[in-house]
């Protein structure tokens, strides 16, 4: 099972893909609520979480922008953006983010998506 | 006056007008503040229009001068509040320097003018048009970067034609006057001039007209765009709440054939949502 760090600046799905994952049988090593924060916790990690589960728009800083920031920190880490905007989906995967998942989504799809992401090497 | 000149100073007026009718109805839907410098603007380019075609009322030559000079400061402040006024649309307006400059181009060539010295005066309102003319065309060299990123290509293809033409109006003016020709070229053995000039002054200010046109038309094109992703971003996130709740609520609980059916006829909307969200996204 995986180790989660998610950002989402929506508290309500913070809180529900947390419940959905611990079940599971996921680990949700931190939560962030922006950008800006999201990177201070990444480099403040001791061990790097195996995905990183981050919305896009959100205040101070994006999720493009963040992710940008983080890949920068560590090449191999593999985030999974989930946001209503799709038009950022091709930057998005340029960047070197592992996957791009368009809100709304069953959280079956988001299950898939983790267990696929986190067994490519 | 020569026919050529009233018939193409009318035809200045008109276009004015219509530029300070569209900047009123600007002002009335959208209500922002560049709208009333444009609307300053537009409306003293009418009155430099009115006082060029009533100095040519006059035989006396000084009551045709005053009505120049009038002609010449408003015709350099009017174009200085409406390039201000466009100017506003992708950086913020300086409006303490739109403030010394006005106070500058009224009396300065007022005080020349006052003091006898007319020509001077007339020269000095010429002046500070061409300089207007001047710095307003280097900004699409710096600024093309900041149309094609807020604006669109468009518009600064426009902008491009306004230059282009204001700089023929100035080129084709300052020839004139090498020529020996005098400020207004209003005298009847003028027609030549007076033609170019009045023709490419139209030109100009037509051109003017259509860009501030496509300037508000390409800025709430944006504005709709952004509201459109805006809502439909903020409306994929509830449906996400509402769609994770219910398929979690549906793992964790033992529920009764009822409840399954009304989870199943949630999460039935939440995917028609989803859909009628990506429709909105394609529009």
């Amino acid at each position: 099972m995986a180790t989660i760090f998610l950002i989402d600046d929506d508290s309500s799905i913070i809180t529900l893909f947390d419940k959905f994952l611990t079940i599971l049988g996921h680990e949700i090593v931190a939560k962030a609520y922006n950008g800006e924060d999201a990177v201070k916790i990444f480099h403040e990690f001791r061990k790097i979480p195996d995905v990183i589960l981050m919305d896009h728009r959100m205040p101070k800083k994006d999720g493009l922008t963040a992710a940008k920031e983080i890949l920068e920190l560590n090449n191999d880490i593999k985030i999974i953006i989930c946001s209503a905007d799709y038009s950022i989906k091709d930057r998005v995967l340029a960047l070197g983010v592992m996957y791009f998942l368009e809100k709304p989504f069953k959280l079956e799809k988001l299950s898939q998506i983790i267990e696929k992401v986190s067994m490519e090497s | 006056m020569h026919v050529i000149a009233i018939f193409g100073i009318l035809l200045l007026i008109s276009l004015r007008l219509v530029g300070l009718i569209i900047a009123i109805e600007f002002l009335h839907d959208l209500k922002e503040s560049k709208f009333k410098i444009l609307i300053i603007g537009w409306f003293i380019w009418i009155i430099a229009g009115c006082s060029a075609l009533i100095s040519g009322i006059f035989e006396n030559q000084l009551l045709i001068d005053i009505f120049l000079i009038i002609n010449g400061i408003t015709t350099s402040l009017a174009l200085l509040f409406v390039m201000m006024g466009l100017f506003s649309y992708f950086r913020e307006l300086p409006q303490k320097t739109l403030m010394i400059l006005s106070i500058i181009f009224v009396f300065v060539p007022l005080s020349a003018f006052l003091l006898g010295f007319y020509s001077i005066a007339f020269n000095i309102t010429s002046l500070f048009l061409f300089l207007i003319i001047a710095f307003y065309g280097i900004i699409p060299l710096k600024e093309k970067q900041i149309f094609k990123d807020r604006i669109s290509i468009k518009s600064y293809y426009w902008y491009l034609a306004v230059v282009l033409t204001f700089y023929l109006v100035t080129l084709s003016y300052i020839i004139f006057v090498f020529h020996g020709y005098t400020f207004g070229f209003y005298s009847d053995e003028y027609s030549i001039p007076m033609f170019v000039n009045y023709f490419l002054g139209n030109i100009s200010t037509f051109v003017l007209l259509i860009y501030s046109i496509h300037l508000e038309y390409d800025i709430s094109k944006i504005h709709n765009l952004k509201l459109k992703d805006k809502y439909s971003h903020d409306l994929g996130n509830i449906i996400q709440v509402i769609y994770s709740a219910t398929n979690l609520t549906s793992v964790n609980d033992d529920m009764d054939e009822e409840k399954v059916e009304n989870l199943n006829l949630i999460q039935k909307k939440c995917e028609e949502a989803a859909k009628l969200i990506k429709d909105i996204k394609k529009i």
